[in-house]
């Protein structure tokens, strides 16, 4: 067996995995918000807040799970115009930030006071947005300087 | 996730994998860094596929590899790589007799 065999025999991965995992989360949330709204209604969650609490901290565990995916979509290395090196270490870097970011929201809306849990959420949002953000444009002017003004990093 | 425990499981995967962090390398690149043969090397590729913690990319007549690990994978190379997991694999029959001979040997104070 030689080494040039492993790019091939294996089966090749459903397309449309990620798209059913995706609506599949999403209908989760739903489901969960929902369920929370009956919650209070019916009297199970004697506080108001603990509803909004609870869609808050799902909507952190999808940012989890969002950041948790994003290393390993890939861009065929072809269509790539800029290091490879440097788009995998972006995209590390930007998983790693949205799952951190994601786990810190879902703890701020479970454990702080609600009036607290509302501004420092939205800080933490905007600090884990505009780190992958300026890591971003790094990366955009990486590819400028490699492709001559072409500023294009991502795909060609 | 069966499948990442045992290709996390053994130190070269675990290397393999940490050379991938700086990049893309080919199948000869990656090879060089370790004293095994090729065919141990591939079986090794093979796994790490098949746990889909690295992706092949063919380019001209070499392959590329590069890393396809999510966060948590990620995570788990970090503690694998901390703690020193290792697989311990049940041991085949030859393994068991080779070793009791050896054993035997000692006893009897041959070479």
């Amino acid at each position: 067996m030689s080494l040039e065999q492993n790019g091939e025999g294996h089966a090749p991965r459903r397309p449309d995995r990620p798209i059913r995992r995706a609506a599949l989360f999403v209908g989760a949330i739903l489901a969960c918000t929902l369920l929370a709204k009956f919650a209070t209604k019916v009297g199970v969650f004697t506080d108001a807040d603990t509803a909004k609490r609870l869609s808050m901290a799902i909507m952190g565990f999808f940012f989890v799970f969002t950041g948790n995916a994003t290393p390993k979509i890939l861009t065929p290395l072809s269509e790539l115009r800029c290091n490879p090196a440097k788009v995998q270490a972006f995209q590390r870097f930007s998983g790693w930030m949205w799952v951190l970011t994601g786990l810190a929201f879902s703890a701020i809306w479970l454990l702080s006071p609600l009036d607290v849990a509302s501004p420092l959420s939205k800080m933490v949002l905007l600090g884990g947005t505009l780190t992958v953000a300026v890591r971003l444009l790094q990366l955009w002017r990486a590819g400028r300087h490699m492709s001559h003004g072409g500023g294009r990093c991502l795909r060609a | 996730m069966n499948r990442v425990f045992k290709a996390l499981a053994d130190p070269t995967r675990r290397r393999v994998l940490q050379l991938l962090r700086e990049g893309p390398m080919s199948a000869g690149e990656l090879s060089d860094h370790f004293p095994v043969s090729k065919p141990t090397m591939s079986a090794h590729f093979s796994i790490l596929q098949e746990a889909d913690l690295v992706e092949a990319e063919k380019s001209g007549r070499t392959i590329l590899y590069r890393l396809k690990m999510s966060v948590l994978e990620d995570a788990l190379l970090g503690f694998a790589q901390t703690l020193g997991w290792d697989l311990k694999t049940p041991d085949t029959a030859h393994q068991r007799g080779t070793r009791n001979l050896r054993r035997r040997r000692a006893l009897n104070g041959e070479a």
